[in-house]
């Protein structure tokens, strides 16, 4: 059984709190002392205008104040309003207990195994993360409810033993107070940056000078409040560690280390085309899940693995490096824990996907692709898309505009306007003028060592193989399909793109075998000779 | 003063008593005798002349604008309204090249010359048989910069409803010139064998003058502002090799010289005078001039720095002393 609520070390941890929070409060006893010191400077200035020269020394004050600011913009920052001053409600689905008993059991039940209040709301945001809000009042004496925040990305990902770590680390800031004063750190913070902002776009000399002393002020409480935050991070580790133990905290941390970045490149290549075309993926984590099960993007993975394990923790990182919290986690004693109950202990990695404990988790995906979807487009409607026809949308951005630059290059050089570009492209390649539908369709790129045959290789095979697909897909039935690595390809029931690629590079042979297969015709693209003066007879 | 002064004015309507009819009636908003016209389509090239004429139009008018809304079935609207946008694009746009073109305006351009693409567009759906939105179609292209292939595609469809219209071939030839998304080997190969293929007489084959008349421009020293109207042949046009196509061109059009008057036809000979003119040809360039009468037209006359009238004037004075 865990014997108390508190987390061990959590009484230090908590004097360090307050000590950052007392320098976020102390900024305004800087700014205080500051305006003193401006003001008084410039009160005694003017009183010595008067006695020495006797002039107005009134009209003098208002001419320093006005052409220094008086500080000004150090008190619209430090006491001006704050556009949000409330905890933004975080996005994405609120999910009830009725929508989904199952999470919500587990959710509770580990809530009463690390003696944390259970949560009163349970959203599930798209990315790959996980968090917890609470309201609070009076510097944090006072706690209101609490919110749990599952990125909808970790079900894709974890099984059921690292989400249950990964909660137990949320459940862990809860139960080890960090959350008191979480809001009020975060918002004294903003207000520092704020001022230092607006005292750096000032034109006056005096803030220049003012944004220096705030800015390093802002800098000592900063690298206070985030050693504190780390302290936080490694306490709500060891917790976490105690009731899931510390094998599934560590990997469930090393796998959110890659899949967060693998979420972020899979959202900017298959899903933002989609958004941008006025579309949603009716199955985005489903895409998510064969996305990072692609051979390539688990080398990837662990290669940002190895990336994360090398990182050391930096002075300003929030959280420390992950590196340092596995090797924490490897000190920790990983028998089965005392509070975990027999049944519980069986939960190793692979004893099921963490997806597992969703009802009707396809559904719960679609709604919140398309509740990402009407956010970001800010349409209603987004057009519902599958995965193989996204892929047609992809390739009109791509391969479209890349084919056609070709095609028109050929049109150029070839000079038929009545003669398809793809024909007189070929006619070019067989002719061993590919460097000029290089230099044509890649202006500026006119170096040195352009026309070796091997560069000029490289630049055509690529969007080469956008014409071909091009032609494929309008003329010979080619059909676009997705794919994980590529993003799209196009599937025909002829000899494959690359292949063709190769051929139609290869000289005349190649390209007359190309033609034979597509039934392209050869062009003539002799000149057209000047016209000729008619020869009279006499 | 030239030897035989003609009065010369730079009319649109050329001195027809029709289009001057329908651009008075047109400037009133009165669409009756423009319906006529676009109804009678025996003689594409004189429809597609008066078409232009009752467009030709500055800023945008209220009656051009409005006509596809009230009468959204009706092609002619369309088609007009799409015409008209292409010259009220270009007014955003001004005539300078892209480079010293402002971003602004080219912002404007674009915008305008998209809603004359649509309006096109839906003029050829309503009217599938009229190859004049498709010669517009062209100039949209251009300017939208839709590449080369696609401009070849849509002067299929010109030529698919009518092989020899003048306005197509005159836009193409723009459109696969150089400064715009073509090359000379493109340019040339389309006038030439354009030109070879064309009707005797036909004014197409000044559409290989043209084409020397770019190259001319693209010439460093060829930019309109620097070029004096010239008292010596110029650049490109002294070629020996360009003179002998020139007088190509002009034994092709002789066979013309008792065909009426059309406005293709005179642009054919200002064309062949200016090149001769340049060229230093003058007996050739006296022949052409005494063609043309009093028909001078405003391309390609406008390239030479100062007025139309005089730079025209001059040449045709220092052709007729030669003679």
């Amino acid at each position: 059984m865990v014997s108390s609520p508190r987390r061990p070390g959590t009484a230090l941890i908590g004097l360090r709190a307050l000590l950052g929070v007392g320098l976020l409060l102390g900024f305004y006893l800087l700014v205080a002392i500051l305006m003193v010191l401006v003001t008084g400077t410039m009160i005694a200035l003017a009183v010595l205008v008067q006695a020495v020269f006797h002039q107005a020394g009134n009209f003098f004050l208002w001419l320093m104040l006005g052409a220094s600011g008086g500080g000004a913009a150090m008190l619209r920052g430090a006491f001006g309003r704050m556009r949000s001053n409330r905890d933004a409600e975080p996005g994405g689905l609120r999910v009830t207990e009725a929508d989904q008993p199952r999470l919500w059991a587990e959710v509770r039940a580990l809530a009463d195994e690390v003696r944390a209040p259970v949560p009163r709301v349970i959203r599930v945001v798209p990315d790959a993360n996980a968090a917890v809000h609470q309201r609070v009042w009076l510097f944090g004496l006072i706690r209101g409810r609490v919110t749990l925040v599952v990125g909808a990305a970790l079900f894709a990902t974890l099984d059921r033993a690292e989400l249950r770590a990964v909660l137990a680390h949320e459940f862990g800031h809860v139960s080890g107070g960090d959350t008191r004063l979480g809001p009020l750190v975060y918002r004294s913070q903003r207000r520092l940056e704020r001022t230092v902002a607006a005292l750096q776009g000032s034109d006056k000399a005096l803030d220049a000078q003012l944004a220096r002393v705030i800015g390093v002020y802002l800098r000592l409480c900063m690298r206070v409040t985030l050693a504190v935050s780390r302290s936080q991070e490694r306490a709500a580790d060891r917790s976490a560690a105690r009731v899931a133990g510390p094998e599934a905290l560590a990997s469930a941390l090393t796998a959110i280390s890659a899949q967060s970045v693998l979420f972020q490149r899979f959202t900017v290549g298959f899903a933002v085309p989609l958004w941008k075309a006025g579309r949603y993926p009716t199955d985005l984590y489903g895409g998510l899940r064969a996305f990072i099960a692609e051979p390539c993007q688990r080398e990837e993975a662990e290669k940002l693995r190895e990336a994360a394990l090398a990182r050391p923790t930096g002075r300003w990182d929030s959280h420390p490096s992950l590196g340092e919290r596995l090797a924490l986690l490897a000190e920790l004693p990983s028998a089965g824990p005392s509070g975990l109950p027999t049944a519980e202990a069986g939960l190793r990695r692979g004893a099921g996907s963490a997806r597992d404990l969703l009802d009707r988790p396809d559904d719960l995906e679609r709604v919140l692709s398309l509740e990402i979807a009407r956010e970001i487009t800010g349409l209603a409607d987004p057009v519902p898309t599958d995965w193989d026809a996204a892929a047609e949308v992809y390739a009109a951005e791509v391969v479209g505009r890349a084919a056609r630059a070709m095609t028109d290059a050929a049109v150029r050089v070839g000079g038929r306007w009545d003669v398809p570009g793809f024909d007189q492209a070929l006619e070019l390649l067989a002719a061993g003028r590919g460097h000029e539908l290089v230099s044509v369709s890649a202006p500026g790129a006119d170096a040195p060592g352009d026309r070796d045959p091997q560069v000029v290789r490289r630049r055509l095979e690529r969007v080469l193989a956008f014409v071909f697909m091009t032609v494929l897909a309008a003329e010979h039935g080619g059909v676009w399909k997705t794919s994980w690595e590529a993003r799209f390809e196009l599937e025909w029931s002829g000899t494959p793109v690359g292949e063709l690629v190769d051929r139609a590079l290869d000289g005349p042979d190649g390209v007359a075998a190309v033609r034979a297969e597509l039934g392209r015709p050869a062009v003539d693209l002799t000149p057209v000779p000047p016209l000729e003066e008619p020869v009279h007879a006499g | 003063m030239p030897v035989e002064p003609p009065v010369l004015v730079l009319d649109p309507t050329f001195g027809d008593p029709e289009a001057r009819e329908l651009a008075a009636a047109t400037a009133k908003g009165d669409t009756d005798l423009l319906r006529r016209v676009a109804a009678e389509t025996g003689d594409a090239d004189r429809r597609s002349f008066l078409l232009g004429v009752a467009v030709d139009h500055q800023g945008r008018p209220d009656w051009l604008a409005r006509w596809p809304e009230e009468e959204p079935g009706e092609a002619l609207a369309h088609l007009a309204r799409g015409a008209h946008g292409i010259a009220w694009a270009w007014e955003a746009r001004g005539t300078a090249r892209a480079e010293m073109t402002g971003s602004e305006q080219f912002r404007e351009f674009r915008v305008r010359l998209g809603v004359a693409e649509r309006d096109l567009l839906r003029a050829a759906e309503l009217a599938p048989d009229d190859p004049e939105p498709w010669a517009h179609l062209l100039t949209t292209a251009r300017g939208l910069q839709h590449g080369p292939e696609e401009l070849g595609r849509r002067f299929a469809e010109v030529i698919a409803r009518h092989t020899w219209h003048y306005r197509a071939h005159a836009m193409m030839l723009q459109g696969v010139a150089p400064k715009w998304s073509g090359s000379t080997g493109l340019m040339f190969n389309f006038a030439r064998a354009r030109a070879a293929a064309a009707p005797p007489a036909s004014p197409l084959v000044s559409l290989v003058v043209e084409a020397h008349l770019e190259t001319w421009l693209d010439e460093p020293d060829g930019e309109p502002a620097e070029t004096e109207p010239a008292e010596t042949e110029s650049g490109h046009f002294a070629d020996a090799a360009v003179q002998r196509e020139l007088r190509a061109v002009a034994a092709r059009l002789a066979s013309a010289t008792d065909a009426p008057v059309t406005p293709a036809l005179s642009r054919a000979r200002n064309l062949l005078a200016f090149g001769f003119a340049l060229g230093g040809d003058q007996f050739a360039a006296a022949e052409q001039f005494a063609a043309i009468g009093p028909h001078v037209t405003e391309s390609p006359w406008y390239h030479l720095a100062g007025d139309i009238i005089e730079n025209f004037t001059a040449a045709r004075e220092r052709a007729l002393r030669a003679v």
